[in-house]
């Protein structure tokens, strides 16, 4: 794969991806039960091939430009007999846009996709027959050129001709008119650079409908011999149809503005609407003030309606950084605290004033990194669009009918918790597609309608993001999952459990109650990882369902990525986070208040209630410490001390030796580096530069309470 | 005919071999934070400039006898491509030795050793002859990507996944 | 006064019209650029361009015309095409829709 064009890489596959997705959501629309599609459809799609056909193969991706080429015969003769628009063809669209991805994914990991390996192979083999079936059928018109006469010309060749006169570029078909004129004129000595080069540009505004393409500045050529082949001489205008937003183009010509004299002119009045452009990936959004961005966009002269940007593209790594920066940042100011709280106070030195002035950095530190977080929100969008796809998918493969519903797609939350919901999100909703939702048999048999509803939105909730899927299918049959809870050891009695506590077994890893389990959703699998990534997130999951008429499944996030205060406490020598929000209390008590319940371990009374005492030291093996020893003889005044935590309606008590301190703590994941270890909810760097590990609160509960009920069994 | 370039480390009087291209950085040895139930020879885990990464003690991997910590002791830091996802890890190691070249030719494939090391985890053994010696070197190469892989983990009998037996629950009833 | 185009060997356009190759397309266009009536070019195993290339090529075949002689495009490589038209040059560059389509129905 030629290594010169690999700067391009990024734009093209971001471009493309988004392409694909666009090109996905205009198949599924097309609806081939309902009759012959929109002709906007089509040609949407015959658009996007064409597109995507160029890029690749001006980037020399032969492979996704010969693939992209066939697409854009077939929909192509579809132009023409749309009505010839069956499901046959559905599926082998669909099934393009799949290789095409996984075409992608090998680029994206300098890998050459080579067309010779079977899903490709395949999936030309159902173009080709489809389009010979659409030649077949056809009056013999319009595949061909007139006044060729050269009839033996192959299809595909006979397309290019045709597309060549069409010339989607300076012939639009709709004869509609540009809503932007932009024009770059080169300033003196001005040079090629790998960031300016106008036919990326080009290639980029091409994604918004050029209506026409102009060089200028030909005169300006010099003779062959006497040229610079590295200086721009030529200038370019671009009339663009779309009507994107202001923002968008002047993100886009930002690197311009060294190189020349950028103009754009607004030759419409923008629609009702505004800004947002539905294709659009902004990566990152920075507000900056009117009165800064002159010196983001250089000294050259503005010489449009005196725009402003508003926004800037951010390439999503530099936000990582600088994330990084502000967590390391407000580490080394709690190392700086820390140091100045142990200075001894002496005469010369203002202790108070120093400290003072940390903790106001502090202050302002916090307040500095949150910001940083918020440059990494993204729109929901980016997970929720690859739904559609896969309740098609699914629902077919289970022989159910099934409506989605999305809103609220342009709540935006932070990055890496976007990409921490998406295998949870997909969980979920394959979760109510095989277990939720019943059969259209069964669904009429019940007075509903045959067709199931599944509503996925996102919205904001306080200092939260909501994100609902919900259903109306049977719903969760509390006495299966009980009956169920008890045959796999989990629960001993349990007459008293309300259904938010019944609905928590659900997500016990190897918790099933589906009778025939199905490789669909993964034999329960998905549930509890689903749990544990929201969890791990700080993040908790809600259940409300009744039978017979549908579940309602929330998921509800931080809006940023958890930073949250936690209390530093030691046990033995090891050293443990908990956030605070999951403290009810620190309490003192004498080792006769401990007491022990036959099937239940030890538990104390607290507020009204018993609560279990789970003792880490047992838990996670330290044998280093000594166990709560809870031996008659001892002393039964002796207070322990404990810390009473609660999450989600479980609530234990976590004996520790010491209250070491409060901490700001940046959530790390485990997992990246290691697995996951039950009870852990991920790891911290302390002020010192140790790691500590947080506790996972709701793990704890479960883990003991598995522990001891199989004990309890044993013991009987 | 291909040759790689090895970094070989010691464990007692044992020379191991590791493909340069997954050595990340070699550190001195740095506190470490235990985490609960996993196999001994997880050490626990390291703050390496803000990544938290997981320690493993090659002795005990390689079941042999512990040795104290001391100013050689050092940690390797790698990058390990495992089945299911790629990890920094460190392992900790007695002394890091030299950089070899080793041809393809000079790898002869491993015999079953019978001993505590896990033969998984042998891609070969590399005799060298130093130019100034009359001895031969052996070097045991190793391939470690699936060191910290959830199943590897787990098909370690070392792990104490139970609840250490201890005394026995109180079953006096509830004191009112 | 036509040139037969099996006489006078076409001007091969290189796989890649880009800025790292620069120097040697200069060095190949200039080496033809005086050559008397229509040059064939020949664009058909062009595989990537970039502007810098394009430039580059346009500049040849306005070189010429300023020197009132020509260019006759032999092939064209869908790049190629592709190029010129995102840059809106397809028409200076002799690339528009008349001749081309005699390129293809012409060629086999």
């Amino acid at each position: 794969m030629s290594g010169e064009f690999d700067e391009y890489l990024p734009e093209f596959l971001e471009e493309t991806l988004q392409g694909i997705s666009d090109f996905e959501q205009m198949v599924i629309d097309t609806d081939p039960q309902a009759g012959a599609p929109d002709l906007d459809l089509v040609n949407g799609m015959f658009r996007i091939a064409h597109s995507l056909k160029g890029n690749a193969l001006m980037l020399g991706l032969e492979n996704i430009g010969n693939l992209s080429h066939e697409m854009e015969s077939l929909l192509h003769s579809l132009r023409d007999k749309p009505q010839l628009f069956d499901s046959g063809i559905v599926d082998c669209l669909l099934h393009c846009m799949d290789v095409l991805r996984s075409m992608c994914a090998d680029i994206s990991q300098g890998v050459d996709p080579a067309l010779d390996q079977p899903d490709a192979l395949m999936v030309r083999d159902e173009l080709a027959n489809q389009i010979a079936r659409l030649e077949g059928k056809g009056s013999g018109e319009g595949a061909h050129v007139e006044g060729g006469g050269k009839e033996n010309l192959s299809p595909i060749k006979n397309l290019t001709t045709e597309l060549l006169l069409s010339d989607l570029i300076n012939n639009n078909e709709a004869q509609e008119q540009p809503f932007w004129r932009i024009s770059f004129r080169p300033r003196e000595n001005a040079r090629f650079t790998s960031v300016a080069d106008p036919l990326k540009l080009a290639m980029q505004m091409s994604r918004w409908r050029l209506s026409s393409v102009q060089v200028l500045a030909v005169d300006q050529l010099p003779f062959l011999d006497q040229m610079n082949p590295q200086q721009c001489y030529l200038g370019w205008e671009f009339q663009i149809i779309d009507s994107v937003s202001r923002s968008d183009l002047d993100n886009l010509l930002i690197p311009w503005y060294e190189m020349g004299e950028i103009s754009i002119q607004e030759l419409q009045k923008s629609p009702a609407g505004h800004n947002e452009l539905s294709g659009d990936t902004r990566v990152g959004d920075i507000n900056a003030e009117k009165e800064d961005t002159t010196s983001l966009v250089g000294n050259k002269a503005l010489a449009s309606n005196g725009g402003v940007a508003d926004s800037v593209r951010v390439d999503i790594s530099k936000i990582d950084e600088l994330i990084n920066l502000t967590g390391e940042v407000l580490i080394q100011h709690s190392m700086l605290a820390r140091t100045v709280m142990n200075l001894p106070q002496t005469d010369d030195v203002d202790l108070e004033k120093l400290h003072e002035q940390i903790d106001a950095l502090g202050t302002q530190m916090r307040e500095m990194q949150e910001n940083v977080m918020f440059v990494r929100m993204l729109p929901v969008r980016h997970v929720f669009n690859r739904l559609p796809r896969m309740v098609r998918d699914l629902s077919r493969k289970l022989g159910k009918k099934v409506k989605l519903q999305m809103t609220g797609q342009e709540t935006e939350l932070d990055k890496s918790v976007l990409e921490g919901i998406l295998d949870p999100l997909i969980h979920l909703v394959r979760n109510a597609i095989d277990h939720g939702i019943e059969s259209p048999q069964k669904r009429v048999a019940q007075g509903k309608p045959e067709t199931g509803t599944l509503a996925v939105s996102a919205w904001q909730q306080g200092g939260r993001i909501v994100i609902e899927v919900c259903d109306d299918g049977k719903g969760i049959e509390q006495e299966v999952v009980v009956q169920r809870a008890r045959s796999q050891g989990l629960l001993v009695g349990g007459d008293d459990l309300d259904a938010e506590q019944i609905y928590q077994f659900l997500f016990i890893p190897g918790f099933s109650t589906a009778k025939n389990v199905t490789d669909v959703s993964g034999r329960g699998v998905g549930l509890d990882v689903a749990a544990r990534n929201i969890r791990g997130m700080g993040g908790v999951i809600d259940v409300t369902s009744t039978k017979g008429r549908g579940t309602q499944l929330q998921l509800k996030l931080p809006l940023t990525l958890a930073v949250t205060d936690g209390l530093l406490v030691r046990i033995g020598r090891q050293q443990f986070v908990v956030a605070l929000t999951s403290i009810l209390e620190s309490v003192h008590i004498n080792s006769q208040k401990i007491q022990s319940i036959a099937g239940m371990g030890r538990v104390i009374h607290f507020r009204e209630a018993y609560i279990p005492v789970v003792d880490l030291r047992r838990i996670f093996h330290y044998h280093d410490a000594k166990s709560l020893k809870l031996d008659r003889e001892e002393n039964p005044s002796v207070p322990h001390l404990l810390l009473v935590l609660e999450a989600e309606n479980l609530q234990l008590a976590i004996p520790v030796d010491e209250l070491v301190g409060q901490q700001q703590i940046v959530i790390k994941n485990m997992e990246l580096n290691y697995n996951a270890i039950p009870g852990i909810g991920g790891a911290t760097i302390l002020s010192d530069g140790k790691v500590a590990l947080i506790l996972d609160v709701i793990a704890l509960g479960w883990l003991f309470r598995t522990l001891v009920s199989h004990r309890a069994i044993k013991v009987a | 005919m291909s040759q790689r370039q090895f970094l070989s480390f010691m464990l007692g009087n044992e020379e191991y071999g590791v493909d340069i291209k997954h050595v990340h950085e070699i550190l001195t040895w740095k506190e470490i934070t235990a985490i609960p139930n996993t196999p001994s020879y997880v050490l626990g885990v390291m703050n390496l400039r803000g990544s938290i990464i997981p320690i493993v003690d090659m002795r005990r991997r390689f079941c042999m006898s512990e040795k104290p910590a001391d100013d050689h002791t050092v940690i390797m830091v790698l990058n390990l491509k495992g089945r299911d996802k790629t990890r920094i890890a460190g392992l900790m190691v007695d002394s890091v030795r030299d950089v070899y070249d080793i041809d393809d030719e000079q790898i002869a494939s491993p015999p079953d050793f019978g001993s505590g090391i896990d033969t998984d985890f042998i891609s070969g053994l590399a005799t060298l002859r130093k130019e100034d010696q009359d001895t031969e070197n052996l070097i045991i190469l190793v391939e470690l990507s699936q060191l910290l892989d959830a199943d590897m983990l787990s098909r370690s009998s070392d792990v104490n996944a139970n609840i250490a037996p201890e005394e026995e629950l109180d079953p006096t009833p509830l004191a009112s | 006064m036509d040139n037969n185009c099996l006489d006078v060997k076409p001007v091969q356009l290189p796989a890649s019209l880009s800025a790292s190759s620069a120097a040697d397309f200069k060095q190949l266009l200039v080496s033809r650029i005086n050559e008397k009536g229509n040059i064939p070019l020949d664009g058909g195993k062009v595989e990537s361009a970039d502007s810098c290339g394009m430039q580059m090529l346009l500049c040849f075949i306005m070189t010429r015309k300023y020197q009132n002689e020509g260019v006759r495009w032999v092939d064209c490589s869908e790049t190629l095409y592709h190029a010129a038209c995102l840059l809106g040059m397809r028409r200076l560059a002799g690339l528009a829709d008349s001749l081309v389509e005699e390129l293809i129905l012409g060629m086999d």
